[in-house]
This record gives C-alpha cells, sequence and structure tokens, in this order.
C-alpha cells in the first residue's frame, strides 16, 4: 500500500499568522531571496553592475529614475559629510556619460536624513524634500531636459503666486507626485509667510499641460489643520492622499469634475515613498503592514496579516529601518513589489531587510522575505534602449523670406519663412529660429514633413531687420555637422543660404490729414494732424516745406489706436505750408504719405472790401482815403497800405455787418491795399490770409475830388448782407455833384423795412461849408442844414423833423466846398 | 551577459563614507558580488492532526533549474530544529541530506526538471560508529531548504516538494486535514 504525500508547493509564500492546526500546508515560514511563483518559489534578482557610470560624489542615492521622456536617469544624491544634495543626469548612451546638473542644496544640520520624492510629468522631473520642520526643508526643484542631448539640463525652483501677491514664490512641497497629466505636491499653502508656508493637509495640482504652473485655485484640503498629508498614491481614477493614520482620495480628471473625499479612515501610510501603483492598483504600507488598494473610493484590503509583523522575526533576517525611511520598489520582470526597510540612519549597515510581494497573481499578492546584502536608499524605474543619437540628420535645402505686411489683429507685420531639407530621414523636429536685433531665440518647432514647410512670424515690427535660420533635430536630438549650440552665427555649415535668410520689414504708408491750427500759447500754435494707417511700434516722421524744402518737423510712434502729432507752427505765420509723412527708423524708410497744406493762421476769409474814397481834404497836404469793408464775424482787421505801415483795428464794437476804417496817408497817387482779420490770444496776434490786393487813387493836394457817378445798383451791391436779395435790399443811388456849389453828395437807401435806417454819404466837404439835405418821398424836400460838417464824422444825423418817417443812424457827413462862404449853396442834387 | 529587460529596476545605495553605488536589478543570486543563499521553511505538516502522529519517510524535491546549486534538506521535528543530541549516551542526530544540481550550459542557460528522492531518516550513532537510522516519528514536521555555498548563474525554482509519510495515529481533534 502505497504511503500517502502530502504536495508542499510553496507558491502561497508566507503564513506566519495562521494558527498551526488552520494552516495551508503548501505556506511557508521562510523563503528568503525567494519570490513566490503560481506555484513554487524562484530566485530574486540580485544587485549588478548597471553598466553606468559609478558616482564620484556623494554618500547616499536618495532618489533615481529614469526620465520617460529622454531615458536619461536622473539621481539625487545626497553627501553625508557636506550634508549637501546634488542632482546628476546620467545618459545612458554608449558609452554612458554622468554630468552634475546642480546643487539642489545644503541640508540644515538639525533635518532628518532626507527622504526625497520624485515625479515626472510633461518631460519635468520634480523633486521634493519630506522634511517635517519648514525651516529644514529644501525648496522643491525641478529639471528640465536641455534642447540638445549633450546638455544636462537646468534645475529649477518650483514657484507660484499663491498668495495672490501677484510676485510668485519659491515652493517647498513636503512630496511630488504624477497624477494623469499632473504634478501633485502637499505639504505647502502659501508663501506669504511661514505660519501660512506650512500647510500640511494640503494638496495641490499642477497645470495639466504645464507642470511647472501650479494655480492657486487648485487646491485640496485632505484632513484637519493638524493633519500631515504623507503621501500621495496616483490610482487611474483618483489621487489617494494618506496621512499617518487615515486617507483621503481626490477624485475627478479636471478642475470641474475634481473632489476629495475621505475614503479609508483607518488606514494611511508610514513614509512617501512606501507606495506603488501596479496595474491600476495601489499598494500601500500603512503603520499595521502593507495594504493594497483596488477602488479609489473604498477602503483599503489588509495585506499584511501572513507577515505577523507584531512578533519577533527571524534571526536571520535583518531588522527593519524607521519607517519614515521604508520605500517600494517594483521589478517588473518578476512582477515583484519590494517594501525596503533599510536603516540609513544608523551606522552604515551591510544588509537590508526587504519584503517581496509577488503580483504574479494580481488578487492573490503572496509574501516573502527578501535580504539584501548592501544597504539599499532607493530605487527607480529604469527604462533601458536608449540609442546612441545619429550623427547625421537631413541637410537644410533651400530658405526664404517674404513680408507679408501689416496686420492690425496681430498688430505687426507678418513674415513668411519657407524652407526646405534634403535627405531627412523623416522623424526629424525642424527649429526655426528667429534673430531679432542680435539676439537669436527658438522660435518655433514643427514636425519635419517633405516639401515646403512654412512658418509664418507674426507681430513683427516695421522697417526692422529679421534673421531666420532652421536647422533639424533628430528625434533624440542631436543635430547634423555644423549645426550645434544656440546660436546660428555660430553655427559652421558652410552654405548659410540653405538655412539662413534675412529680411527687413516695409511699412505701410501713412496718410496724412489736413491739419487744424489753434493757439495754445503766446509762443505755440500747432497744427495738429491725424495719421490714419500708421503701423504700431515704428516711428512716422512728419516733413514740412515752407519754400526752401522738405525737412523733418516731428516724429510720432503709434502705441495705441490712433496716432496724432503736432507740428509748431508759431513762427510761420501767414504761410502755407506743406507737408507729408512717412515711416522711418533710422536709415530705413517707408514710402511717403500724400501732401497736404494748411494755411497758418485764421481762416476767417479776409474782409470784403466795400468802397474805397479818397476823402482828402483839398487842402491839406495829408491825404485822406476811406474804406467800407465787411467783415463775416467779430473780428479785429488789420489793414496794410503800401505806403504806410501796419496798423491794427479793435474788435470792441465792432459790427458784424460791416465797417469804415479811414487812415490818413502821406503822398498821392495809386495806393495798394489789403485787408485781413486779426484776433489777439495770449498776447500775440494772429491773422488769416490777406485779401485781395486794391488798389485806388489818392488826389494830391490842392486837387478837388472830381464827380464821381455811380450807378444806381451798381455800387454797394448788398453791401450789408449779401444774403439780401436785390428786392429785398434795394439800393437807390443818385449823386448830384457841383464842384462849386453843390454837395459832393452820397446818399442811398436800404430797405427801411429791416434796418430802419436810411443813410446818407456825402462826400466832399468846406471849412464853413454846410449842406442841405433835402429829403422827400411825400410832401417835399426838407432841408437839414448842418452847422458844422467836420465835427459830424462819425456822428449820427437824424431826420428830426419828421418828414419823410425815415431814421438815419451813422450819417457820416462830409462836404467840400470848391469856394463860397456861408450863404452860399449849390443847387440841390435831384430828388430820389 | 544577463538580458536586461526594457523597464528594469535601479537599486541605489545609502553609505556612510564611500561613494554610493547603483545596482540594476538583474538575474543572479548575489548581491554587488556578495553571494547570498536561498533558504525556503514550510509551515508544520501534521497529517495526523494536531496530537496525532506520522511517521515521515521521503521528500519529494522538485527543482527546476539552470543555475547549479546545493540545497540541503533539514527535516523540523514538532518545531524542534536541534539537528544532534544525546539521548542515552547515543547521539541521536537528524540527518541533512544534499542535493546537488549541475550548472547547466548556455547563455542563458536552459532550465532543467529535476525531482530528487530524498530520505528522511534519523541516525542513532554510539560512539562514532552508526548503529542504525529510522525514519522520523513526529507530530508535525516541517522541511528546511537551503541552498549549500554559491548559487550559479541562471534560473532557480524551487517548484514544489511532496512529504510522504505514514499515518500511526490520528488525533480525534484534527480539525486540519491536507
Amino acid at each position: 500500500m502505497p504511503r500517502a504525500r502530502v504536495p508542499l508547493t510553496f507558491g502561497p509564500g508566507l503564513d506566519r499568522a495562521t494558527g498551526t492546526g488552520a494552516r495551508d500546508a503548501r505556506t511557508l515560514t521562510d523563503a528568503r531571496n525567494l519570490i513566490a511563483r503560481e506555484a513554487g518559489l524562484e530566485l530574486r534578482t540580485g544587485l549588478s553592475g548597471s553598466g553606468l557610470p559609478a558616482l564620484t560624489w556623494g554618500t547616499d542615492i536618495l532618489a533615481q529614475q529614469s526620465v520617460e521622456r529622454t531615458r536619461d536617469v536622473l539621481q539625487v544624491i545626497y553627501d553625508r559629510p557636506t550634508r549637501e544634495l546634488r542632482v546628476f543626469r546620467v545618459n545612458p548612451v554608449d558609452p554612458p556619460t554622468r554630468q552634475q546638473v546642480a546643487v539642489w542644496g545644503t541640508l540644515n544640520a538639525s533635518a532628518k536624513f532626507p527622504i526625497i520624492t520624485m515625479a515626472e510629468a510633461g518631460g519635468v522631473v520634480y523633486m521634493a524634500h519630506a522634511e517635517d520642520i519648514m525651516a529644514y526643508r529644501l525648496v522643491t526643484k525641478y529639471w528640465t531636459p536641455g534642447a540638445n542631448d549633450t546638455d544636462t539640463g537646468t534645475l529649477t525652483t518650483a514657484s507660484a503666486d499663491f498668495d495672490g501677491s501677484g510676485a510668485p514664490g519659491d515652493i517647498s512641497f513636503y512630496g511630488v507626485c504624477a497624477y494623469r497629466e499632473y504634478i501633485a505636491g502637499w505639504g505647502w499653502g502659501t508663501e506669504a509667510a511661514s505660519i501660512t508656508a506650512d500647510r500640511p493637509e494640503i494638496v495641490r495640482l499642477s497645470k495639466p499641460d504645464d507642470p511647472t504652473v501650479f494655480p492657486a485655485e487648485l487646491y485640496f484640503l485632505c484632513g484637519s489643520r493638524s493633519t500631515r498629508v504623507i503621501g500621495c498614491t496616483p490610482m487611474p481614477t483618483g489621487l489617494l492622499v494618506a496621512s499617518s493614520t487615515q486617507r483621503y482620495t481626490i477624485f475627478g480628471t479636471d478642475p470641474e469634475t475634481f473632489g476629495v473625499e475621505l475614503t479609508d479612515p483607518s488606514h494611511g501610510i508610514v513614509s512617501p515613498r512606501a507606495w506603488q501603483t501596479i496595474n491600476g492598483v495601489a499598494y500601500t504600507w500603512a503603520s499595521t503592514g502593507p495594504r493594497v488598494t483596488r477602488d479609489p473610493m473604498a477602503p483599503s484590503e489588509d495585506l499584511a496579516l501572513p507577515l505577523d509583523l507584531m512578533e519577533a522575526q527571524p534571526d536571520t533576517w535583518p531588522a527593519r529601518g524607521p519607517a519614515r525611511e521604508a520605500f517600494a520598489a517594483y521589478e517588473p520582470e518578476q512582477r515583484v513589489l519590494y517594501w525596503v526597510w533599510p536603516d540609513l540612519t544608523a551606522a552604515e549597515a551591510a544588509r537590508t531587510m526587504a519584503y517581496a510581494c509577488s503580483l504574479r497573481l494580481p488578487s492573490s499578492p503572496r509574501f516573502t522575505p527578501a535580504v539584501f546584502e548592501r544597504r539599499l536608499a532607493s530605487a527607480g524605474r529604469y527604462v533601458t534602449g536608449k540609442v546612441p543619437l545619429p550623427t547625421t540628420v537631413g541637410a537644410s535645402g533651400t530658405i526664404s523670406l517674404t513680408d507679408l505686411g501689416w496686420f492690425e489683429v496681430s498688430s505687426g507685420r507678418t513674415l513668411r519663412a519657407q524652407y526646405t531639407f534634403t535627405g531627412a530621414v523623416g522623424n526629424e523636429t525642424v527649429e526655426i529660429w528667429l534673430k531679432t536685433g542680435s539676439t537669436w531665440a527658438l522660435h518655433a518647432t514643427q514636425a519635419y514633413a517633405p516639401g515646403t514647410l512654412t512658418t509664418e512670424f507674426t507681430g513683427l515690427d516695421s522697417l526692422t531687420s529679421y534673421s531666420v535660420a532652421v536647422r533639424l533635430r533628430s528625434f533624440l536630438g542631436a543635430y547634423g555637422a555644423g549645426f550645434t549650440g544656440s546660436n546660428p552665427d555660430l553655427w559652421t555649415d558652410p552654405t548659410p543660404a540653405n538655412w539662413r535668410a534675412t529680411l527687413t520689414t516695409g511699412a505701410s504708408t501713412p496718410t496724412l490729414s489736413v491739419p487744424v491750427w489753434s493757439r495754445t500759447s503766446n509762443t505755440t500754435a500747432p497744427f495738429t494732424f491725424d495719421i490714419t494707417g500708421a503701423d504700431a511700434r515704428c516711428p512716422v516722421v512728419i516733413e514740412q516745406d515752407t519754400g526752401s524744402g522738405y525737412t523733418e518737423v516731428a516724429t510720432v510712434t503709434r502705441t495705441g489706436a490712433t496716432l496724432t502729432a503736432t507740428v509748431n507752427v508759431h513762427a510761420i505765420p501767414g504761410q502755407t505750408p506743406n507737408y507729408r509723412a512717412r515711416h522711418k527708423r533710422g536709415v530705413l524708410t517707408g514710402s511717403y504719405s500724400g501732401v497736404v497744406s494748411q494755411f497758418v493762421g485764421l481762416l476767417d476769409v479776409a474782409p470784403g472790401i466795400v468802397a474805397a474814397y479818397d476823402i482828402s481834404d483839398p487842402t491839406a497836404n495829408l491825404r485822406a482815403v476811406e474804406l467800407f469793408f465787411r467783415l463775416p464775424q467779430a473780428r479785429a482787421v488789420q489793414v496794410e497800405f503800401t505806403d504806410s505801415a501796419q496798423q491794427f483795428i479793435e474788435t470792441a464794437g465792432i459790427s458784424t455787418q460791416g465797417y469804415q476804417y479811414t487812415t490818413t496817408l502821406v503822398g498821392a497817387g495809386t495806393v495798394n491795399y489789403r485787408l485781413r482779420v486779426a484776433r489777439e490770444q495770449f498776447g500775440v496776434y494772429d491773422f488769416g490770409p490777406w485779401g485781395t490786393l486794391q488798389s485806388m487813387t489818392v488826389n494830391p493836394a490842392g486837387t478837388t475830388p472830381g464827380a464821381i457817378t455811380v450807378d444806381d445798383q451798381n455800387f454797394l451791391p448788398n453791401a450789408f448782407n449779401p444774403s439780401f436779395s436785390e428786392g429785398n435790399f434795394g439800393i437807390e443811388t443818385r449823386l448830384v455833384f457841383d464842384p462849386d456849389l453843390q454837395p459832393y453828395f452820397l446818399f442811398y437807401r436800404v430797405d427801411v423795412r429791416y434796418f430802419g435806417t436810411l443813410r446818407f454819404v456825402i462826400l466832399g466837404r468846406h471849412p464853413s461849408g454846410r449842406f442841405t439835405l433835402r429829403t422827400s418821398d411825400t410832401g417835399g424836400p426838407v432841408n437839414n442844414y448842418i452847422a458844422n460838417p467836420e465835427v459830424l464824422d462819425g456822428s449820427y444825423l437824424n431826420a428830426d423833423d419828421g418828414q419823410p418817417v425815415i431814421d438815419l443812424l451813422g450819417a457820416r457827413v462830409f462836404a467840400i466846398f470848391q469856394s463860397g462862404g456861408s450863404n452860399r449853396r449849390g443847387p440841390y442834387s435831384t430828388i430820389v | 551577459m544577463a538580458m536586461i529587460p526594457a523597464v528594469g529596476l535601479l537599486w541605489g545605495e545609502g553609505r556612510a563614507a564611500d561613494y554610493a553605488r547603483f545596482w540594476l536589478a538583474t538575474a543572479t543570486a548575489s548581491d554587488d558580488g556578495v553571494a547570498w543563499g536561498v533558504r525556503v521553511e514550510t509551515n508544520d505538516v501534521a497529517p495526523g492532526g494536531l496530537g496525532g502522529e506520522a511517521l515521515f519517510t521521503m521528500a519529494y524535491l522538485t527543482v527546476r533549474a539552470a543555475a547549479g546549486a546545493t540545497l540541503q534538506l533539514t527535516p523540523i521535528l514538532n518545531d524542534d530544529d536541534t539537528v544532534s543530541r544525546t539521548v542515552d549516551g547515543a547521539t541521536v542526530r537528524v540527518l541533512q541530506p544534499r542535493v546537488t544540481l549541475a550548472q547547466q550550459p548556455g547563455t542563458p542557460p536552459e532550465l532543467v526538471v529535476q525531482t530528487f528522492e530524498i530520505p528522511l531518516l534519523v541516525a542513532h550513532e554510539r560512539a562514532g560508529a552508526p548503529s542504525y537510522a529510522v525514519h522520523p516519528r513526529a507530530e508535525r514536521l516541517r522541511l528546511r531548504i537551503e541552498s549549500i555555498g554559491a548559487i550559479g548563474s541562471g534560473s532557480f525554482r524551487v517548484e514544489q516538494c511532496e512529504l510522504e509519510y505514514d499515518l500511526v495515529r490520528r488525533s480525534t481533534f484534527t480539525s486540519f486535514t491536507p
């Protein structure tokens, strides 16, 4: 009879807790350095040389992982003697190289052994220092790879404006992890003050498309004010946020769907690194041991019981180190999750205790112990296969630039670059560099495509020289020979015409408005121009021509939607200069606008000459001239005679309906004269344009004025208001003139219905003479005698005898008698 | 040369007084050149139940390995892992048989499945000379399998062990039947 057998398949791993009588016989009490399989055990992996350059600085590798974007290995190294932390980059090509990126900082002497978390999102890698004491905590940094594979990349201090002060402040997160497209950072409030900075319960998320930016409003409170978030574990549909005793879950995918809930009130996490998410399942180590979370909104499940952690462990197992130093690492080849318990703060220990959790059967994690013969401080993903960068990429072909003109929508000119390449592999990236002034900058990148590629540069300035250079970059960042560096002027490719071009942008042609003249002070009387069609940020020069050629008189630059310019024309009164404008920047110029002209001064038309009379006393040497003119509005009038100095007439009391001006002249003969309006402002006179030059003849002294006959309707036509029609403003004129006895007499009548006035103008005078005015339209002539004609100048002669009913206003009466005494009287003029 | 997976695990060292080192997790039974062994210890098997008794006769150990290794089996009776004691002037020694697995050739070496029939014996010796050997008889037994010396290169899997026994007495209180 065959004996019975008990199969011991080993696969279930450790079970150190179940009572003797109830244990599964396949379970184990020890399986050191073996990993549980479905059935059986296999050797764990050992620690072998990576083939990467060894450290030449630092005692502890605090964090390390392959950067998914570049496949570089990024390491945070700590040096115990100097307490300095540095970041190194290992380029795992053949041969691999190691470069120091930057010094992160120096640890405070009182700080605990540094625990570092590292997370990658959006191509940058964040690093945070999990130090409880804020004053000892290092600022959070992120690494950005360089543009070229040979670059070490840069280490930047994370910053944000969380307090709304307008000035960003440095961030010191307690820890970081990547959640979906976000970087999650926790333990930081605002930069306003130390008391607001230390917010252990706050978890913040970056922008998903730019993890270097943390919006102030994107944060979550995960527990009370005193609850320190220790570690976060990302799951596909939620971020587990654990303190030492409880766990919250931030759920959602974007700010509109985000929320936070307490999902495991009994279990937290022991250290910022004691987690791994494998296949969407989160494994964490809580104070009671390892736990698994399959649903982020549900409490975690216990995995710790088989380990019987509270009881004594076999003597051959090293002691576990401090919980805060524990970390998790996943070895994908064996599907094993290690929870590693180093004692980093003790004197150098040779061995490290770890618990290997086989995830070959995800629904049934099984444990075995692992004893490492070295003190492990960190572990990270290592993505192999970074291939050596190709040394050649496609070559440049052609490049051309075109100025597409000014576009107001982009407030600038648009430059189009078109270029080709030859021999491209096909997966290159095109770098387009733009030089403004003397500075080159990488303007844009685009995927290579066969044929002609185009890039448009918008918002450029007019009359400015721009250069564009293009080159190809391989998938992994290499450039062709002669195209290295970030200054295309220093690229050494022998045919720069194939990849670099320069163009000076043009400028629009501005349009000048006819300027408006004004008086603003006693020394400034500007022309104001409205300029349309001018390019912003490009100077517009206005040129003036006063008859001797154009000169620049103003330069203005548009910064807003409109542009105006002023030119002080105080010094050129009475001229009508020409103006034109164009863009000008240094020696570069645009096209001229059309020419505009304007009179410098008042635009009032010159007074119209109504009549001019020689009223000289035949017996006097001084000759007298009387002018009649009209004014469209109340203005001073300047009269200029060719043989006299300029004189002014004040405006006070002047009617807008006309004015008389009398002057005395020396000499006789032909006298030229002209008039213009004048206005006094700020103590200076400005003038309108001169009227047409007029001429008259002044008799020499001793000459009796000859008879003047002015036909009816031909003299003073519409003198005072041209808007009146003839019918309403009839003028009847009759001159009766006898050089000996009759006065040199003129009268006319205006429409009494309107003016109520009958004005007489009697030309001629005699020192002792008088004249008789007979008016009659009903009952016969009435004589009015004026005793002293020479004093009647400026007075009114009223028809006070009531016959006829007329009102005589403003009559200026002169009588000229060639000879005769007081009783002599010339014949009456014809009655009109 | 061991095959490096596309995505591997890079370990970093914490070292107090020298430059830290880092390693790649690879299929080798050594850490930074320091060979380590394996040790498997089953839980107790009590075919007759607690309070029962059985005679444990053989262990059939199946190993699937490419790495050369020497394994030693130690039966632990009733939770007593003492392998040698003196009883009535005689030395009672629990025999710890060893089996050797040859290192397989090739790169990587091919896995070979081997099952070893290993008798479980307790030897009685008097004055240094063996007098007789019997199968161990106990309420329960667990097996300890450990490597002796360095393990070679390549995979090494302990797949199964069958424990053969004769039931001497079944406990009336047995609550567990394998």
